[in-house]
This record gives C-alpha cells, structure tokens and sequence, in this order.
C-alpha cells in the first residue's frame, strides 16, 4: 500500500513537471499559430475578393446564431471596400472522399460567387486533391446564388466534387438567407 | 572514443531501419518526397535526443516498477513540444507530415532506445545515441524518399528534375512502392555493411 | 503422368538436383529446363505472329524489346549478384515475351524495358532465381505497369495499319461506349460489341498477345500435348470463371466474350501453369483454377477496373503455398 502511493506521488510529480513544460511552450508558440491561422484566412480572402477589400469577422452575436443554427460554419468574413459591404465570406466544414474538408466560399453583395478555396483536405494525391488547384476552383467564379451551384466534376474524384458542392451550397443557403439582405 | 563508436552504431551497425528494422510505418507512410523524409527525420532526432537525455538523467530515481508510464510521460512530452514548434515556425512540414507527427510518440524506435540506452547509461552517452540513433533514422528516411521522389514523382525537393515528357513510375510514391524500395534498400545496406565488417577484419 | 518430375532447376542454382520437391510417385525423365522452355517458345510463336499481323510493327519492336532486355537484365544481375548466368534456359525470353503480350501496341519502348527488368531483376532473381519467385513475373510487371503509367497501359489499340485507339470488348461491356469512355450506357454496348469470329481469331482491340484465342489455344494444345503443362488449371479456371460471372448476373451471351476477350486465355494456359508460383498437386491445381476464375469474374463485374486476370492470378499465386499444404497427398499406412 505503501509503495503503491510512493510509486503514485513519483509519476504525478513526472505529469505535473510535463504539464508545465507543455504550458510554455504552448505560451511560446500560441500567438504565432494563431497568426498563421489568420494569415491564411486572410491570403485566400484576398485571393478571392482582390488585394484592396478589407476585411473583419462578423458581428459577434449574429456570427454566434448563425453557427449555432449551422454547426458546420466555421467562420464569417465581411469584406469592406471602405466602408461598404461588398460581401461575404464563409467558412464551412463539409464531408469529401477522404476525410473533412476545410471550405471558404465568397459571395458578392449582389449575388454571384466570388471564389472558392479548399483550405484544408485529406483527399487522394492526383484525384480528389486536385479539388485545391485554380482549374477547379475556378469554375465557381461568377456563378448565380439564385439556383443551386453545380459544376463539372473533376475526373476520377466526383465524391470530392460532391462534398464540396455540399459545402457550397450549405454556404448558399447561408448567405440567401441570413446575409444578402 | 567510446562516444564515436556509440555514434556510428546508430547510424551504420544498429541502424534503426535498415538493421533492426524497427519504426517502419512512419518510415514507409512519408516518405513520398524529401522535404517530408528529412523533417520526419529531424522531428525525430530532436524527440530521440530529448528523452534519451531526460530519460537517463531520471533514472536513478525512476523505480523500475514504473518505469514504462514514466518513459511514456517524458517522451510524450517532447513529441507535444515538437508538435508545436512545428506548427508554429514549419506550418507545410507540418501539414504534410500530418498524423505521423502525433504517432512519433509509439515509435518503436524511441521506446527501444529508452529501455535499451538511455535507462542504463549516462546522459552524454545516451544523448550521443540519440543523435546516433535519430541521424541514422533520419539517413535510411532521406535515402528512401529520394529514390521515391526522383523515379515516383521526377523531382528533388519539389523541383522538377526532367524535362516535360518525363513520365515518373507513380508506382514509387505510392504504398506499395515504398515497400520494394525500402526491400532493395535494406538488401543493399546490408551487403555494403558486411563486406565493409569482413575487409576491417 | 502425375508423378512425372520435372527437372526444374538447372545444376548449381537455388535447389540442387537432388533436392526436387514434387508430390509423389517420384519418376525421374530426361526432360530439363531448356527443353520446357524451348517448348514454350514454340507455343507462344503463332500469337506472336498473330500480334504482329494485327497490330503492326510496332508490336514487333515490343516483342524484340521486351525479350532482348529481359535476357540481358537476367545476364546483368546475375552477374552482379556473382550468379552462374542461366540466360541460356530461355527463361528470362519467355518472361520477355510475356510482358510484351500484356502491352497495348502503341506503348512507347520504354514501357517494356521497365517491365521485363521489373519483371527479371525484382520479382525474379531478387527472390532467387529461377523456380524461386514467388510470383509469376511477367503479371507482376504488367500491375507494376498499370499501377505506374495507368494512362498508358489502358489505352488500347484497335487491330489495323492506322493504329485508331478504341475499347477493349471488356470495356465495352462495362462501361458501354467504343471510344472507351462512359459515355453510351451499358444497355447499348451490345450493338458496340464485335462479332464473335473476330474475338476468337483476334481482331479486337486489345494487348498484343492476349486477343487472338485461336492462336493462343493452338499454342497450349502443343504444350498439352508435349506435357509441359496439365491441363487442370487452365480448364478449371476458365469454367469456374464463366460459372462465376454467371452467378455474378453476366447475361448469357456475353460470357462468350468473357472468354475470349481480354487476358483470360493467355493468363490461363501461359501465366496460371507457371510451376513456380501455381500448386503441383492435382487438387491443389483445381483449387487454384476455381480460385483465380472467382477472382476474375468479381473483379470485371464488380470491379473499378473492366480487366482482372492478372491480379487474380498474381493473388492466387501469394496463397499457393497455402493450398498446396492442405492439398498434399496422405501418406499410405498411417493410422488416422
């Protein structure tokens, strides 16, 4: 019994000197990720909406009940040129062939898309990864959010071309009903 | 002296892949480019070099009993911290290495040098091995991922090596080419080392 | 002639003569590697004619190509490897030979250097040598190929002087247009399909050496005849093959082209005999054929791909040791 707990205070004391070496290095290093998360954010916003749109997360509160409604929404961009709307971003999680898939899609204020981009994915190398290729994405610019968006497939990985048409479309119905107006 | 000799093991006589053939998945699973191959390599040295020094210097006070968890503990610690550096200052090393940066932390390798080194030598010595142990890993990932990557995809470090019409055998970039190079590979090493053995007799 | 053995190793390779491992009754003949071979040789001549008369030149320069490099990557490796050079067996030729047949015609020169060194250096003398593969090399180039180049290898050649690329009747079937490509339904893929007389003489689109049935059958006929190959295998792997895809809902009348196209006839009597990789029990080689014809039909039905001889072969061969195990003759005079 009595070893038991000498052998127990040994190993807590190893958990608690691990869990305060991870603590700095997770201080050390925090800032810097999430830097890195927003510059990525940021680059394929400016990809889609050119480099002179500013942009800003949305309103909290109304970022807040549109997540909740819609748990795959990540989140909400405003691109501002100025100090006018002139649309919006979201950024939705949908289901590919290989695994998630990390989604940002632009809207104009005045209801076409503005772009595309597949953030992050695990899909195959050759098939569904092509999905993050300009000849891909590309296909989604100018597109009416009036009907629902298709486009042509891309061999080989139509469960990819699928998931992200989901992804899309989700994000149609969130700016049809939650943001254009 | 003995340090050297304690070095060159690691790479060449016990060399993790080619002669204990320990750690293979990570082995096998990134090497589909060099950069991939050469940070795997490296997050492992670090991670190696880490828990063996720590490992060593706790083991008196370590009691046998519990050793294993503690070992767990310690190395589980470094691969974290590494984890976090990486994404941080290498985000597409990072992203491209993907799960087998986690799994580091039930790499045979690193549990084989813990309970094989580091728990019954010095510090110096035990992080001499790890450097050993972790660079001849680091060699045998480098070596594979470059044939895969010149003959299975036609590029060194991303950089295209042919001219357009170059047609790279997919096959090598894909799983099973990694299991008939790493085969050709481990026969190859093999036959250098011995002869090398027998001509220093 | 079941006991008949077969010198299968030729002097100083991996099994010394004495050391032959067949199932008994144990009858020694004169027969020897060279005279198998040569054999073989002889039977793959008329498809060998056939493909060139089909498919042109270019299926000669794959044929020369083929062989010539698998001979001289055989003598290359055995060299390095500090072998005896066995090329005059007319092994490594027939491997040549055998992954040139499973080539489209209009493949580039390259495509058969990489399979026959593929073929000769890995899947053969890597594993020791002649009798020692553990699977036949010339199929595992062929998956080597189509797994590397799958753009390649599955673009076939319709038979002709203006070399038009075209549809195999396989994938005809399966995906219905003759262009290849998905784009009529299977319903009208009937019509798309040649007539029977041209799949059994050969004129379909195709690998060089796998079309012509008619010539492939007078080359297996000799071989059965000279006893250099059992019949059990190919006969039962064919059966159990068009039983299988009827089972697996293939009407009728396109059984036939089941047959006769794709790999199925040279994969059955040149690839599936191989005594190497195949089992040498009577009931092993039965099971070996019902297993390879199953393989086959679930993979053209069910499939990605609209061909699958060559890996089911190539699967069958991974657990021949298995079936050759359960399927050794008891011994006489043992107590149950």
């Amino acid at each position: 019994m009595k070893e038991t707990l000498k052998l127990g205070i040994i190993l807590f004391v190893f958990t608690v000197v691990s869990a305060g070496v991870l603590a700095v290095s997770n201080n050390a290093t925090k800032g810097k990720i999430a830097e890195l998360e927003m510059a990525g954010s940021i680059g394929a916003l400016q990809e889609i909406f050119g480099e002179d749109v500013k942009f800003q997360p949305l309103e909290e509160n109304k970022q807040n009940q549109i997540i909740e409604a819609n748990p795959s929404v990540v989140e909400i961009f405003e691109a501002l040129n100025g100090d006018s709307v002139v649309g919006y971003a979201i950024k939705n999680i949908s289901k590919g062939f290989g695994g998630d898939l990390l989604l940002m899609t632009g809207f104009n204020i005045d209801g076409t898309v503005s772009g595309m981009r597949v953030l992050e994915h695990s899909e195959t190398p050759g098939l569904g990864a092509r999905s993050e290729e300009p000849e891909f994405t590309n296909r989604f610019i100018g597109l009416s959010t009036a009907d629902d968006i298709t486009v042509e497939a891309l061999s080989g990985a139509t469960g990819t071309t699928n998931g992200v048409l989901a992804g899309v479309n989700s994000a149609r119905e969130i700016f049809n009903s939650e943001l254009s107006n | 002296m003995k340090l050297f000799k304690i070095f060159k093991n690691g790479i060449i006589n016990d060399n993790p892949i080619f002669v204990q053939l320990i750690g293979m998945c990570s082995t096998l699973a990134v090497t589909t480019s060099v950069s991939n191959g050469l940070a795997m390599g490296l997050a492992v040295v670090a991670v190696l070099m880490g828990s063996n020094l720590v490992i060593s210097l706790l083991r008196n006070s370590t009691p046998e009993k519990i050793r294993i968890p503690a070992f767990v503990i310690v190395i589980a610690t470094f691969v974290t911290i590494v984890e976090m550096f990486m994404k941080a200052y290498a985000q597409p090393i990072y992203q491209a290495l993907g799960i087998f940066l986690p799994l580091i932390v039930v790499n045979c390798i690193i549990f084989a040098r813990a309970e094989a080194f580091a728990f019954k030598n010095g510090p110096v010595a035990s992080l001499i091995d790890g450097l050993g142990m972790g660079l001849g890993y680091t060699l045998a990932l480098v070596t594979l991922s470059t044939v895969r990557e010149i003959f299975g995809a036609g590029s060194f470090f991303g950089i295209p090596l042919f001219g357009e019409s170059f047609q790279p055998a997919g096959i090598l970039v894909m799983p099973p080419g990694a299991f008939i190079v790493l085969g050709i590979l481990i026969g190859i090493f093999n036959v250098a080392r011995r002869k090398k053995a027998t001509s220093e007799i | 002639m079941e006991g008949k053995v077969l010198n299968t190793t030729k002097a100083e390779s991996a099994v010394p003569d004495m050391l032959i491992v067949s199932s008994s009754p144990h009858i020694r003949s004169n027969e020897s590697v060279e005279r198998i071979m040569i054999d073989v040789v002889i039977a793959l001549i008329p498809a060998m004619i056939g493909a060139v008369y089909f498919f042109g030149l270019n299926a000669l320069k794959l044929i020369l190509v083929s062989a010539a490099s698998a001979v001289a990557f055989e003598a290359l490796i055995q060299k390095m490897l500090k072998k005896e050079i066995t090329i005059k067996d007319y092994s490594a030729l027939i491997t040549g030979i055998l992954v040139a047949f499973n080539l489209p015609a209009n493949a580039p020169w390259w495509i058969p250097v990489f399979g026959s060194g593929f073929a000769i250096i890995v899947v053969k003398q890597l594993f020791g040598g002649i009798g020692s593969n553990f699977m036949n090399p010339a199929l595992a180039a062929r998956a080597v190929l189509l797994a590397s180049w799958p753009n390649i290898m599955s673009t076939y050649v319709l038979p002709g002087a203006d070399a038009v690329t075209g549809a195999t009747p396989l994938a005809i079937m399966k995906f219905g247009g003759v262009d290849g490509t998905a784009s009529a339904t299977v319903a009208q893929a009937g019509s798309n399909l040649p007539s029977i007389l041209d799949m059994f003489v050969g004129n379909i689109g195709g690998a060089i050496g796998e079309t012509s049935a008619v010539l492939l059958l007078l080359g297996a006929a000799y071989l059965i005849f000279r006893k250099v190959i059992n019949w059990r295998t190919p006969v039962v792997y064919l059966g159990a093959a068009a039983i299988f895809l009827a089972i697996f809902g293939v009407p009728a009348d396109e059984i036939i082209y089941h047959i006769l196209g794709g790999g199925l006839i040279l994969g059955a009597f040149f690839m599936a005999t191989d005594y190497a990789t195949g089992p040498i029990t009577s009931m092993g080689r039965i099971v070996f054929g019902i297993g390879a014809g199953f393989l086959t039909a679930l993979i053209r039905v069910k499939g990605g791909f609209p061909e699958g001889v060559s890996y089911s072969i190539l699967l069958m061969n991974v657990v021949s040791p298995l079936i050759e195990k359960f399927s050794a003759p008891k011994i006489f005079g043992r107590a149950k």
